[in-house]
């Protein structure tokens, strides 16, 4: 698969600093350069025996995409009924994946100065698939780390609600 | 490599995998009854010119110092035309080429030394240089190698006496170890004497006079010649002439292959296709485009009928532009049916028997995506023939057979599908001691062995305790591999079948949908709106339970229907929403590979055909479900697998 980030440098070096913000209550954000669009909620298969975060299936352009709910995957309650969600869809791996999130925000830069490292202990999930903290306006932003979204490994570790920290260093 | 450079290589991967089909074919094709070498001359040298040129372009230089040594040899013999060629030899060492070529075209692997094969083919073109005064047509020679008692003194006086004899009857005849060979009493004793006559009918007066010949323990009939050694009129009239003696005895040895016939994914993406299609296709969204704009134009105008008409015509053309595309993925078995041909070829070089290979229907079309997956299972039927079908010679012999075993390949297109079959005239199955073995193992019990039909009888060596290596004997030999096919045709939605009689020999089929892209489903859903789909062809019947006809029976529910008890399986359970009454639903008798089971769903809707989409790569493991499709309504639908979804819910 073309990845423009090595055979273009000019179009890298200007996605190297932005990020796509999303809320899933609190924000966060993933590098544009994983970021390949936006689409709208409509409905998603539920597959059978898959952990429950992973929301199902969805056809996004002809094609079947798998999507993770965000908020299941960070182990919070779910959204309010009448928001209007929306799917990131992001690449993993050599394959896509969608993101089912409250809201998408903008997209902003964050330059390397105000980048700093994660939390080593949080009182939820969410730290363990975040790889950096930015700052933006002032507001805090957590950046996830994708390759940790599905950790095929850890997936039944998780459900125990053990996640070794090691896993955030492999790839 | 960047993009520009991978997509070179693609291309160059591309047409060195067709040329090296080529390459296979022309082979395979002079070693036909009609075919000879010698005419494909120039165009192997042509291939390899070729080949050493783009590879050494490409980076690939150990493929192109083969290359050029290839084409070295085939120079010379295209220049010279030696009237001594061991076209048995020179095919061999063309084919080590191709296989070297396919291991090295990693343009990231390391690449093993061309060393090897680079100095067969200097070898072999030092023996027709040299070798040009001898005029022996080794194909039609049959060699006879004679071995002496360990302790026999004085071999070369013993073979004196054999050459002299055999004279008698036949003159012309060629010896290793020549006369005056200084070497010969070693030779003799390490390798015996190998005689070469041309092909006679004496050849069992000849046999017996050796054979009756003091101190000879045994006599090869089938001896290979070892090149090495220069044969020699036996009565050196004229001095033998300065020959290169390389070492004596440096028999043939191919380097260890890969398995490098398995059928090459397409070159990096690439594919051939007929220009005929694509301009059909070209045509046909020439005219699509046209009947949109018919649509919007009756929309426009407001009238309803054009506008039902428009879409309609619309429709149509859409219907055939996916017969179209989807007869582009069609392609023919031809390709597969050479490279099996030479599977045959090398597997059969192996034993010690004699078959004769055949192949019928290589122009039957199917799927690309079925062509990938159906190379490996006919390999193994084909393999299994060769090795546990056919019987020795001797066996065949005193069976009343031709010493000869046939094994044919056939591929045919019925009632849409395709069907694969490779039939051999070997021992056959034994289905008595199929049945012992399987009853001794416990994989039956001894009622079930009593009812089974022959059919069953036979598909138990499908049973993985039929495959297992440690049980070696002709019984379980035949059944190695056979869980492995069964399990990689079931996986393209496919059948084995296998039809046999003791003595007289086996049919094994394969029978495949001729395309995996388009499924005929059936709509069912289980409550909630939540829509499957599963493959028509699996149900049997669909029926509404009767009062009282449901029952608990070992933990789980079955029902009665037409005098026979089935386990009940509910599609709710699968899909984690709660079950409705069972009066409330309807039940399907699903077939899962011989076991029948009623699958409890709410309604069925309606039956039509779907587009089959694979499950993303991520949500690979799941149980029960094949694949997926996106109805009309955007929606995408889950496709059941009956017989997955049998062995998964069976277990709990």
């Amino acid at each position: 698969m073309k990845n423009y980030q090595d055979s273009m440098p000019d179009v890298a070096d200007e996605l190297a600093h932005k990020y796509l913000v999303f809320a899933i209550d609190e924000s966060y954000a993933v590098e544009l350069a994983n970021v390949l669009e936006i689409i709208e909620f409509k409905d998603v298969t539920r597959v059978p025996e898959t952990p429950d975060y992973i929301a199902g299936v969805t056809n996004r352009q002809g094609s079947v995409l798998p999507v993770i709910d965000m908020r299941k995957r960070f182990h919070k309650d779910s959204a309010p009924e009448d928001i209007r969600r929306c799917i990131v869809v992001i690449r993993y791996e050599d394959m896509k994946l969608g993101l089912l999130v409250d809201s998408v925000s903008d997209l902003c830069d964050i330059g390397e100065e105000k980048i700093s490292p994660p939390p080593q202990v949080g009182p939820n999930y969410a730290h363990v698939f975040i790889k950096a903290i930015g700052i933006r306006e002032e507001e805090m932003v957590m950046i996830i780390d994708t390759n940790t979204l599905i950790n095929h490994r850890d997936l039944q570790a998780l459900e125990e609600g053990i996640l070794p920290l090691s896993s955030l260093q492999d790839k | 490599m960047d993009d520009f450079q991978k997509e070179m290589f693609d291309v160059f991967a591309f047409e060195t995998n067709g040329f090296l089909e080529q390459l296979e074919t022309i082979l395979m094709q002079a070693e036909s009854q009609d075919g000879d070498i010698l005419v494909a001359v120039p165009e192997i040298f042509r291939i390899m010119h070729t080949i050493k040129s783009s590879s050494a372009m490409m980076g690939l230089e150990n493929v192109s110092k083969l290359a050029h040594r290839m084409e070295d040899l085939f120079f010379y013999i295209r220049e010279n035309q030696p009237t001594w060629i061991d076209k048995v030899k020179l095919t061999d060492i063309v084919l080590l080429g191709v296989d070297y070529i396919k291991r090295n075209m990693d343009p990231d692997g390391q690449g093993e030394s061309p060393e090897a094969v680079v100095n067969e083919i200097s070898h072999y073109l030092n023996l027709l240089e040299n070798g040009e005064q001898q005029v022996v047509d080794v194909k039609e020679t049959t060699y006879l190698r004679v071995h002496f008692q360990p302790n026999c003194a004085m071999l070369a006086l013993r073979a004196y006496e054999i050459i002299t004899r055999v004279k008698k009857i036949q003159d012309g005849i060629l010896v290793t170890p020549a006369e005056d060979d200084p070497q010969a009493e070693e030779v003799l004793a390490s390798d015996g004497l190998l005689l070469m006559l041309p092909a006679i009918e004496k050849q069992s007066e000849i046999l017996e006079k050796i054979s009756a010949s003091p101190f000879v323990v045994s006599v090869d009939t089938d001896a290979q010649p070892i090149l090495t050694q220069e044969a020699v009129e036996s009565d050196p009239i004229e001095s033998p002439p300065s020959v290169h003696k390389p070492d004596v005895s440096t028999p043939l040895v191919r380097p260890p292959r890969r398995d490098t016939t398995a059928v090459r994914s397409d070159g990096g993406g690439y594919m051939g296709v007929e220009v005929k299609k694509l301009d059909e296709l070209i045509n046909l969204s020439g005219e699509i485009i046209i009947a949109s704009m018919g649509a919007a134009h009756a929309f426009d105008s407001r009238d309803d009928d054009a506008v039902r008409e428009a879409l309609a015509s619309l429709h149509r053309l859409i219907l055939d532009m996916q017969d179209h595309t989807l007869a582009l993925r069609m392609i023919s078995l031809r390709d597969t049916f050479h490279k099996l041909n030479r599977s045959v070829r090398d597997a059969t070089s192996k034993v010690d028997k004699k078959v004769a290979f055949t192949m019928s229907g290589e122009d039957t079309a199917v799927d690309r995506g079925v062509i990938d997956h159906v190379f490996s299972p006919l390999m193994h039927i084909l393999r299994n023939a060769i090795d546990h079908g056919i019987e020795l010679p001797e066996e065949r012999i005193a069976a009343g057979k031709p010493e000869t075993g046939s094994v044919h390949l056939s591929a045919a297109v019925e009632n849409g599908q395709a069907v694969l079959a490779v039939t051999d005239d070997g021992r056959g199955i034994d289905q008595e001691s199929v049945l012992m073995k399987a009853y001794a193992s416990g994989l039956v019990t001894e009622s079930q062995a009593e009812k089974m039909t022959a059919e069953e009888v036979n598909a138990l060596i499908f049973l993985p305790g039929f495959s297992t290596k440690e049980q070696v004997s002709e019984l379980s030999g035949r059944g190695v591999g056979m869980d492995v096919v069964n399990e990689s045709v079931r996986k393209l939605s496919g059948k084995v079948l296998i039809t046999s009689a003791k003595g007289q020999g086996t049919r094994m089929e394969i029978r495949l949908p001729l395309t995996m892209a388009i499924l005929e489903a059936l709509l069912i859903h289980a409550g909630d709106e939540e829509v499957c789909a599963l493959p028509i062809s699996a149900v049997i019947e669909a029926f509404k339970p009767s009062e009282g006809s449901i029952r608990p029976a070992n933990g789980r529910d079955v029902v009665l229907h037409r005098d026979v008890c089935y386990p009940i399986i509910r599609l709710s359970d699968m899909l984690g929403i709660p079950s409705a009454p069972y009066r409330e639903g309807m039940m399907l008798l699903l077939d899962a590979e011989g076991e029948t089971y009623a699958l409890f769903i709410c309604d069925a809707l309606q039956q039509q055909s779907v587009v089959v989409k694979p499950i993303p790569a991520l949500l690979k493991g799941i149980r029960g479900v094949y694949g997926c499709t996106i109805l009309g309504n955007g929606h995408v639908c889950l496709i059941l697998d009956p017989v997955d979804l049998f062995h998964s819910r069976s277990v709990r």
